[in-house]
């Protein structure tokens, strides 16, 4: 039943001593739209605490579009911390939205923004803090629908029987229409069924109720799906992409939180989509195809946003931002802009190939603490399965380069149980630490001094939909911890080159929910009932309630991460689609495997990926990039 | 301190749910409002290179104000009160400041400066006068106390901290003024006094779970007077 709407924060407020960093509970934020007249209510929720959810680019930019919908206002919703969540279940306080301070359960939509797989078990912690029930077939007819869309709806599978509908691609135009829609249907009186068929008819939205998953012999054992009856549901469901990315709004975050976010700056999204084509990136392979935003709108966005928002530092945010065709003047331009207010400009991870002299310099503010590359292995062999087309030789000089220009410390971020890897390949990662180390001292000084250290950061493997990795199974868990030990004994003893590596046992969990099908969903809801949530947070991690819980459901977890697919096989998540080609990604894999690599299709000629020919799109480039 | 800028000191309350910001929160809310206030402000020519601006002590997480101050150094003589309105434009109602003065810049730091504070505190209606003052006085003979600051343990010398107290009676029951006065080692909080204050003699489980507390002034103490804050005793002037 839904719940009644009223403002029901007199019910935190007194809790608010009693927890930690009452700031994640106190909305008025400044941009923060107070004004929730509806008389459609939405609320977007990040199923994290505050601080990692409201950087959230995608929440931002449904939260502006929505609320600039006639008849719909949109808030926003965090899952509380386990302080919190304890004194509300003690008290019976349902989950609140921000603004309004309204329970969720009021709500005609609440859309949920999956950005990783380890949020699913917060999901449910979300659902059930709110008192909605968990599965969509247990909703009663008023209840509020539940949408969800972002990069982990790419494999929606074991939460299908959670979402009434899925949104696939970009998200600017398509929840306008999902909301507007549901209004309008709900006006008519249109009962829950029905709306929700209605909603498949919108492309790119996924309605898993209307499909049902069959396993054969030219399957998985997950199976794949297929629409209940002829015609009801689309049998592969496209994303929808917005060619004219640079009509968009560039700065989609407009709210100033009050406490530390863990993105605590303002944030440009400068261009959409790369087309490098890395083969175990999922966003590489379901952003496509690129758009960039012009120099202009970039500059003038930036600088009425920074006065408009009061932050000391603006990320220019991407998937490839040095590869932007008019990256260099960029940079220039905005070092101009923010000279005097010790402002500063930040890019995430660098492009090593792109990372030339004068960027390194326009940089501006002078504060550089750490330059992050990711060469993601060891060695060239490697380097080109995986098609990550930098050589040894730009990695030495962007870190000359870095060292040069004033930084002191690098970062470099790598990879381990990619496809065809050995020991050498592994070996190789503490070596390269060690040249750039070698660089550093080089150019700065050998003293204590000079400051210069090398942090490494491996990471695991996690083989995601949509890549030409979708069929290789993870490395097993026993054999991630051996060659962990294996890097951690080539590495020279040297206090100024530091190895960190990911938890086998988390990035298993996260194997396993980026292979499974419908059938997983009840070792995710096991495993909530066992009391798993914030799985991404290494304090709350439990890896023995997923075994246990898998166990319980008659899985064995590992088996599921590991598994490898055929490559002809119907995957479990064949039925949505980003556009790209399983005849380009069954390419790709074969190439990968012959350590041959695929070009950029922004550099040189198109790369046959499908996207651009199924969806009509097509990249838009400022300048040419080289 | 760079003779050329002007240091324009603010006053503002910290009211309502913002009093539960700490004071990390406040400081970058309070510097964002400045930046979108669009003032000529000062900017430190260190590593780091951040807004030239003085805080006064911190708040526990909480506790409201009708008190607190920030100095600004600014690199353009503004006219006080149109800078007083520009930034109150900016600003978080809650936090929006309602004074603005030029102070000499030879003047100390502000944290240390404004040394002395005024709390009240509301000790609830299940509260007797008499065992408030059986609880303030022996805490003050036993002369310290230890609480817990997160994980860690904080020793606090009450003879250094305490400077006076009085009980009234209200309509929510027993309210304590409390004034105390911070030291290089640190500030003595109000509500960790009266908790020890309280458990020493027995009665800590009286208190409520949520001991509303307000700053109700600050001020420098000097030679044993108070100085008001955009006050100056007379060798101070001397800029
Ligand atoms: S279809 Fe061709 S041009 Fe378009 S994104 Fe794919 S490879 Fe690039």
């Amino acid at each position: 039943m839904r719940a009644e709407r009223r403002d029901c924060f007199h019910l935190i407020e007194p809790l608010l001593p009693l927890v930690e960093k009452p700031a994640r509970y106190l909305d008025h934020e400044w941009g923060a739209c107070e004004e929730q007249d509806g008389p459609f209510h939405v609320c977007m929720v990040y199923a994290d605490v505050y601080e990692i959810g409201q950087p959230n680019l995608g929440i931002a930019i449904l939260y502006n579009e929505l609320n600039g919908c006639e008849g719909i206002s949109c808030e926003r919703a965090f899952l509380p911390w386990t302080d919190m969540i304890s004194l509300m279940r003690e008290r019976g306080i349902p989950l609140l939205s921000l603004e309004s301070a309204s329970p969720l359960a009021s709500f005609d939509v609440v859309g949920f923004t999956l950005a990783h797989e380890l949020i699913m078990t917060n999901v449910l912690e979300v659902l059930d803090l709110a008192g909605i029930p968990q599965v969509g077939e247990e909703r009663a007819e008023d209840d509020p629908i539940i949408i969800a869309g972002g990069p982990s709806a790419w494999n929606i599978e074991p939460m299908a029987p959670v979402f009434d509908a899925v949104l696939l691609g970009d998200g600017e135009e398509s929840i306008k229409d999902v909301c507007r829609r549901i209004r309008d249907l709900r006006a008519e009186g249109v009962p829950r069924a029905q709306i929700l068929r209605e909603l498949a008819k919108i492309q790119c939205v996924y309605v898993p109720s209307l499909y049902t998953a069959v396993v054969d012999g030219g399957s998985t054992r997950w199976g794949y799906a297929v629409p209940i009856e002829p015609g009801i549901a689309p049998e592969v469901v496209f994303k929808r992409c917005e060619p004219d990315f640079a009509s968009t709004e560039p700065i989609a975050q407009r709210i100033v939180p009050y406490l530390e976010t863990v993105q605590d700056r303002l944030s440009i999204e400068v261009l959409r989509g790369c087309a490098r084509g890395c083969r175990f990136c999922q966003a590489g392979m379901t952003y496509r195809p690129v758009r960039e935003r012009s120099l202009e709108q970039i500059v003038d966005a930036t600088s009425k946003a920074l006065s408009t928002c009061g932050y000391d530092e603006v990320s220019l945010s991407s998937l490839s931002t040095t590869d932007h065709s008019q990256c260099r003047e960029m940079l220039v331009e905005l070092g101009k802009l923010v000279d005097d207010k010790g402002i500063r400009v930040s890019l995430p991870s660098q492009r090593l190939d792109s990372f030339g002299v004068d960027m390194a310099a326009a940089v501006a503010g002078g504060r550089k603490s750490s330059l992050t590359f990711a060469p993601e292995a060891g060695t060239q062999r490697l380097r080109d399965v995986i098609n990550k087309n930098v050589t040894e030789d730009d990695l030495e000089r962007a870190a000359r380069n870095a060292f040069e220009n004033g930084w002191r410390k690098v970062k470099l971020y790598y990879m381990m149980g990619l496809p065809t890897e050995t020991d050498e390949d592994i070996a190789a990662i503490p070596a390269t630490a060690a040249r750039v180390l070698e660089i550093g001292r080089e150019v700065v000084g050998r003293g204590r001094k000079s400051g210069i250290s090398v942090s490494v950061s491996v990471a695991v493997l996690v083989p995601k939909a949509f890549t030409p990795f979708q069929w290789c199974g993870q490395l097993p868990r026993e054999e991630v911890v051996r060659r962990q030990m294996h890097l951690l004994e080539s590495t020279p003893k040297d206090s100024d080159i530091r190895i960190t590596y990911h938890d086998a046992r988390t990035s298993l969990v996260e194997g396993a929910l980026s292979r499974m099908g419908r059938a997983g969903f009840p070792i995710i809801r096991r495993a909530w009932e066992r009391g798993a949530r914030f799985d991404a947070w290494t304090s709350e991690f439990s890896f023995e309630t997923w075994v246990e819980a898998a166990r319980d459901a008659g899985y064995d977890l590992e088996d599921i991460a590991t598994e490898s697919f055929d490559i002809d096989a119907r995957l479990p998540w064949e039925h949505t689609s980003p556009g790209i080609s399983k005849g380009f990604l069954q390419r790709e894999w074969r190439r990968a495997l012959a350590g041959v690599t695929t070009a950029d299709c922004t550099m040189a000629s198109c790369a046959g990926c499908g996207v651009c020919p199924s969806l009509g799109v097509s990249n838009v480039l400022q300048g040419v990039r080289s | 301190m760079n003779a050329s800028l002007f240091r324009l000191r603010c006053a503002y309350p910290k009211s309502g749910r913002l009093s539960f910001l700490g004071h990390l929160e406040l400081i970058s809310t309070v510097e964002r409002s400045v930046r979108r206030a669009g003032l000529p402000f000062a900017v430190s020519n260190g590593f780091a290179r951040r807004m030239r601006i003085q805080f006064s002590s911190a708040l526990p997480v909480g506790v409201s104000s009708l008190a607190e101050y920030f100095d600004l150094f600014l690199t353009e003589r503004l006219d006080e009160d149109d800078a007083l309105a520009t930034i109150a434009a900016y600003s978080p109602a809650p936090l929006r400041p309602v004074r603005a003065r030029y102070m000499p810049s030879s003047l100390p730091a502000l944290e240390a400066w404004l040394d002395r504070s005024s709390w009240t505190l509301d000790l609830g209606p299940s509260i007797d006068g008499a065992l408030a003052e059986d609880a303030i006085a022996a805490l003050r003979r036993k002369g310290t106390f230890t609480y817990l600051r997160g994980a860690k343990e904080k020793t606090v010398d009450v003879s250094a901290g305490y400077v006076s107290h009085a009980l009234s009676e209200g309509e929510g029951g027993l309210s304590l003024a409390l004034a105390t006065l911070s030291t290089p080692s640190g500030a003595m909080r109000p509500e960790a006094f009266v908790r020890a204050a309280f458990d020493l003699v027995g009665a800590g489980g009286a208190l409520p779970e949520y001991l509303r507390c307000i700053r109700v002034a600050q001020h420098h103490l000097e030679d044993g007077a108070l100085v008001e804050p955009y006050e100056l005793s007379l060798p101070k002037l001397v800029d």
